[in-house]
């Protein structure tokens, strides 16, 4: 099983931290980074993949800098961007196969690569479709469909549900399940719903801090009994900064009962979600990594 | 490679597609140059043919040229007496008669006749100017052997002077052998409009800076480029797939322009014998000290203009690796390619090697003073060119270095 320890890392633009020493690990299986726009999602997944230069800090595989490994590291990296560039006028097979070029993959292993690829994102009808004629949610398949070419060690998605339908989004989830097994994945997203049945570690994060970290099941034990369905007729009695709505039910974070005839809930990940974003000091106050 | 030769693949349509534009365009650009000077009969080598072979025609032609020239006179006498009669306190007058008018016209516009005389006047001028320097080139090299041994037999002292007189007395005996055992007569019309276009041609460059000027800035602007430099390949290794890219469209780029231009050529010549001849038959390559024919010094201009537009294209293609935008890529490097517009015109030796104007390296006498020994102006140019690409690649290099990873 691999590892990927980051440790302290940071990362400054001009005076704005954006990440402010964020430490934790990524191992093989499902990783999901959570938070909110503007957390710090986009930086970390950045500086993993050396996309952008980190201020300070370490990122380790297996107890190796990844930053000295170079092309043996980068061999094992795949990474969709939020919003993945493409040439235009090539076919999605011509964008795959050069894809596959740049992971380095040999010529005769290539096409039943892009064909298995493109069936799992079902894009089989459109290989020969130029990717200027797509949709969004066809380039979003594109983009996953070249990220798992050659199913690398290391996969990185940074909002891969954006655009998709929810089949797609299931198929997706299928996806992850099957490459899991061999791979650190880490899937970033602010929709909860993308992760919440397959994740196996969480790292929530809130301003360039990690708020939690480790995995759903023990971190929903850990707000067990925080967590308040209000009734209707008593929301008026909370500051509305502080509920937030799930399916047809007004919630809140509280330690103690909130409103008069305020009932416990079992905690879910979308809990857990605004439970870092509303009250990070619920989890500061379980050993979470606040700076 | 396999990447080089996929990028290539995905980019020769864009490529086929300027080189054939401007490549026409060079054509056309041609054309207005050959026709300029020779395009007054409808076929400047048949009629070259007929008269330079055969002197009796030639002689005819020559009669009916000093006729119209004659006539030609008589009537600028006639308008010159009459102003000078009909000047008050020296001013002209303001209007010539009618009568003198209509003769004016006449020449240029109604007379169909004269207008044929015309033609010959000018067929018989160019004919004849050509054929001179044809046989007087021999003459020229034997004046200038006979100096240069001169200063030899004559005791110049100058170390560089001496050393010179020796290469060119080297270089004129060969070319006077050359010259002297040549019988054929050539029409030299397509060569020398070949050579005048060449030296004011602006069209390589222009593609060049068409090909390029966004060959980084667009995977810069697009994000690909970033995509890309985090996969196995590298920043580096797809700096540099990008940059022989670069260098092999304005290869094929060259290639096709000068393929376009040399078949108009040898349309207009009619003969694949211009490429035989001496180039101290051309306009302006009288005292070369080439002893090489046309179609090998289309070859050398060939070769040489490549390294200066390797040049080009590596500055190019830096200043657009250098900018985030393509617009910004788009303005930086019109700077460079304006100015090889800007300063032909310009005099001086550096010039002529940072512009290749290949009239000064092959037209006269190409000597150079490097620490008192001559020095051929493109043996000069060579390592010149290959130092300033290698610069700029190595900056390009740098710039390209793994960021992280």
């Amino acid at each position: 099983m691999s590892v990927l320890t980051i440790e302290n890392l940071e990362k400054k633009y001009g005076k704005k931290q954006a990440l402010c020493g964020i430490s934790c690990e990524f191992k093989t299986g499902i990783n999901a980074l959570l938070g909110p726009n503007g957390a710090g999602k986009t930086t970390i997944m950045n500086c993993i993949s050396g996309v952008i230069p980190k201020t300070g800090g370490n990122v380790l595989l297996d107890g190796e800098d990844v930053f000295k490994m170079g092309e043996k590291y980068r061999e094992k990296l795949s990474y969709q961007f939020q919003s993945q560039p493409f040439y235009p006028s090539y076919t999605a097979h011509d964008f795959l196969h050069f894809a596959a070029l740049l992971k380095g993959m040999k010529k005769d292993k290539i096409e039943d690569e892009i064909t298995r690829v493109l069936s799992l994102v079902n894009l089989t009808e459109n290989i020969n479709d130029k990717i200027k004629s797509f949709s969004g949610g066809m380039k979003q398949r594109l983009a996953i469909a070249q990220t798992i070419l050659n199913s690398p060690e290391i996969l990185i998605f940074d909002e891969p549900s954006a655009g998709l339908d929810p089949f797609e989004r299931e198929q997706f989830k299928r996806i992850m399940m099957k490459m899991k097994e061999k791979s650190i994945i880490i899937i970033s997203t602010h929709i909860v719903s993308d992760i919440d049945t397959i994740c196996d570690s969480l790292v929530i994060l809130n301003k360039g801090s990690v708020v939690a970290n480790d995995s759903p099941d023990n971190l929903c034990k850990k707000i067990e009994g925080l967590v308040w369905d209000i009734p209707k007729e008593e929301i008026k009695l909370m500051d509305y900064d502080k509920i937030y709505f799930e399916d047809i039910n007004s919630k809140t974070i509280s330690k103690s009962k909130p409103t008069p005839n305020a009932k416990n809930s079992a905690p879910t990940l979308n809990d857990l979600y605004f439970c870092g974003q509303l009250d990070s000091k619920v989890f500061s106050d379980m050993g979470g990594d606040i700076k | 490679m396999k990447i080089f030769s996929f990028m290539l693949k995905k980019d020769m349509k864009k490529l086929l597609i300027i080189s054939a534009l401007f490549s026409l365009i060079s054509c056309v650009f041609f054309l207005s140059v050959y026709n300029n000077s020779f395009g007054f009969t409808e076929c400047y080598s048949e009629d070259f043919k007929k008269y330079a072979s055969n002197d009796q025609a030639l002689e005819e032609l020559s009669e009916r040229a000093q006729d119209y020239e004659q006539e030609q006179e008589q009537i600028y006498t006639q308008i010159d007496s009459y102003i000078s009669e009909n000047q008050v306190y020296a001013k002209p007058p303001a209007v010539l008669t009618d009568e003198l008018t209509q003769l004016l016209l006449n020449a240029r516009f109604n007379d169909t006749e004269l207008l044929e005389e015309e033609k010959y006047e000018n067929l018989y001028t160019v004919i004849s100017s050509q054929l001179l320097a044809q046989q007087t080139a021999a003459d020229n090299i034997n004046t200038k052997l006979i100096g240069y041994s001169r200063n030899v037999r004559r005791g110049v002292t100058d170390k560089y002077s001496l050393a010179v007189a020796q290469k060119l007395t080297e270089s004129y005996t060969d070319i006077l052998e050359t010259l002297n055992n040549n019988e054929r007569v050539y029409d030299t019309s397509a060569a020398n409009s070949y050579l005048s276009y060449m030296s004011e041609e602006i069209m390589l460059v222009v593609g060049v800076y068409f090909l390029l000027f966004s060959i980084f800035s667009s995977e810069i602007q697009s994000r690909r480029y970033s995509s890309f430099s985090i996969t196995k390949l590298g920043s580096k290794r797809f700096c540099m797939y990008k940059t022989l890219e670069g260098f092999t469209m304005v290869f094929i780029y060259t290639v096709i322009n000068f393929a376009f231009v040399l078949i108009a050529m040898l349309i207009k010549a009619k003969t694949l014998d211009a490429f035989n001849i001496p180039i101290q038959y051309l306009d302006g390559y009288e005292a070369s000290t080439e002893n090489i024919s046309f179609g090998k010094l289309v070859v050398v201009i060939f070769l040489l203009k490549l390294l200066y537009l390797f040049l080009l294209s590596s500055i190019v293609m830096l200043f657009s690796r250098l900018s985030r935008k393509t617009i910004l890529s788009a303005v930086l490097s019109l700077v460079p390619v304006s100015l090889t517009y800007l300063l032909r015109n310009c005099e001086g030796k550096i010039l002529s090697i940072l512009l290749f104007k290949f009239e000064s390296f092959f037209g006269d006498i190409n000597y150079v003073n490097v620490f008192e020994y001559p020095v051929k102006i493109y043996y000069l140019y060579i390592p010149f060119m290959a130092a300033c690409i290698f610069i700029a690649l190595m900056v390009l290099y740098l710039l390209s270095r793994e960021r992280s990873c």
